[in-house]
């Protein structure tokens, strides 16, 4: 954490709207990114963005100024992206179903065959998401995106050490197992013929 | 064959020993299917690394202090509710406690409910024997007054009233009609 943006945080907790503001816009892009990692739309990840802001602007006063203010939000992010995935499980339509896969606009910035691969990322990497529970999926997102420790994601998803070992070992496998089944259902739709007429043999 | 150990150390992020290394991959050399996974995870592990980071659409801290003022001004209204339950809690107990101690009150002078109840019909027919005079005066009154008074009193009476009546209209008028002072 920068010199200014420590003052800032001393000024927020002070009740200065403006410096609070300024933390927004430093950490807007990493809270977005872990809520859309962890929701799958880019709707989802704003409102669930805007509320892990609004929900650590109400508790400033209960910072612990010696950890990290992005470990903290980003804390606050994660464990409401878990509630609403699980508040999601008991709606009537599912986060499995294909209809469903959201996809960013496009980047003006980028030319239309980067964009269209990145969107292809995107969507892939969603896919594959969104077949973890949402504790493993938020373990998943912190080591993978964030550089979280093992001891950091156990701290924030109140776990022990080895039960995060062990779900993101678990969560590994049934990601390569995941992809394996993504490319072999994309062969088919692109080969059918020679899918159907191969031999199982090879 | 049990593929289990390899598939364990395929997915371990610690680094193995030397030994286990070396067998692990001998055994991927020759094991189509775990060395199909561990491309897999190769592949999975490639994606997340390179898959760009997503912006928020622009403008995303104006939108925060929106939701911040929305939230603002829905905390307030919802103090606001409670403090308006608790008002109403507060007076409902403060009547039920003055009904009660009333009762307590009328109960410690009557002595018994026959009595309370004969003494309050006492009292309205009091009342209404009272009021039954006050008709009797007044009916008396209205039919000697217009004997008694000269017709010009009654003209005079009827002018000074009218114009009391305008008078006080007219000031009513002008004083809703000056400009209401801000400080």
């Amino acid at each position: 954490m920068n010199e200014s943006e420590s003052e800032w945080l001393v000024r927020a907790q002070k009740g200065d709207d403006v410096a609070f503001a300024r933390l927004v816009e430093l950490y807007q892009k990493p809270v977005y990114n872990l809520c859309y990692r962890m929701l799958g739309n880019p709707g989802d990840a704003e409102d669930a963005a805007q509320e892990a802001f609004l929900r650590a602007y109400k508790n400033l006063r209960r910072y612990d100024s010696d950890r990290p203010f992005a470990t903290w939000l980003l804390s606050i992010a994660s464990h409401y992206c878990i509630d609403q995935l699980r508040k999601q499980r008991f709606n009537a339509f599912s986060l499995d179903d294909d209809e469903n896969t959201w996809l960013e606009p496009p980047d003006p910035g980028m030319g239309p065959e980067a964009s269209l691969s990145a969107q292809e990322k995107q969507a892939q990497v969603q896919t594959l998401l969104d077949q973890l529970s949402p504790k493993d999926r938020a373990a998943v997102v912190m080591h993978y995106w964030y550089d979280y420790s093992y001891e950091e994601i156990a701290q924030e998803l109140s776990l022990t050490v080895s039960a995060v070992k062990s779900r993101l070992h678990r969560c590994r496998r049934e990601l390569a197992g995941q992809w394996q089944a993504v490319q072999a259902k994309t062969a088919e739709r692109i080969n059918p013929e020679r899918m159907r007429n191969e031999s199982p043999a090879f | 064959m049990n593929h289990q150990p390899f598939e364990n150390w395929l997915f371990s992020e610690e680094p193995l020993p030397e030994n286990d290394e070396r067998t692990l991959r001998n055994h991927l050399a020759d094991c189509e299917q775990c060395s199909s996974l561990e491309d897999a995870w190769l592949d999975v592990a490639n994606l997340f690394e390179t898959v760009p980071e997503v912006d928020p659409a622009p403008g995303f801290v104006n939108r925060w202090q929106i939701t911040l003022e929305a939230d603002r001004v829905a905390a307030k209204a919802a103090r606001q509710r409670w403090q308006s339950w608790i008002l109403l809690v507060l007076i409902a107990n403060g009547a039920a406690l003055a009904l009660v101690l009333t009762g307590v009150q009328l109960f410690r002078t009557y002595g018994s409910f026959s009595e309370f109840v004969l003494s309050w019909v006492y009292r309205a027919a009091t009342l209404v024997v009272i009021a039954s005079g006050i008709q009797n005066v007044f009916v008396t009154l209205a039919r000697t007054l217009p004997i008694l008074v000269p017709t010009s009193w009654w003209v005079g009476i009827v002018i000074t009233l009218s114009m009391s009546t305008l008078l006080w209209i007219v000031s009513m008028a002008k004083l809703t009609s000056l400009p209401r002072r801000t400080s």
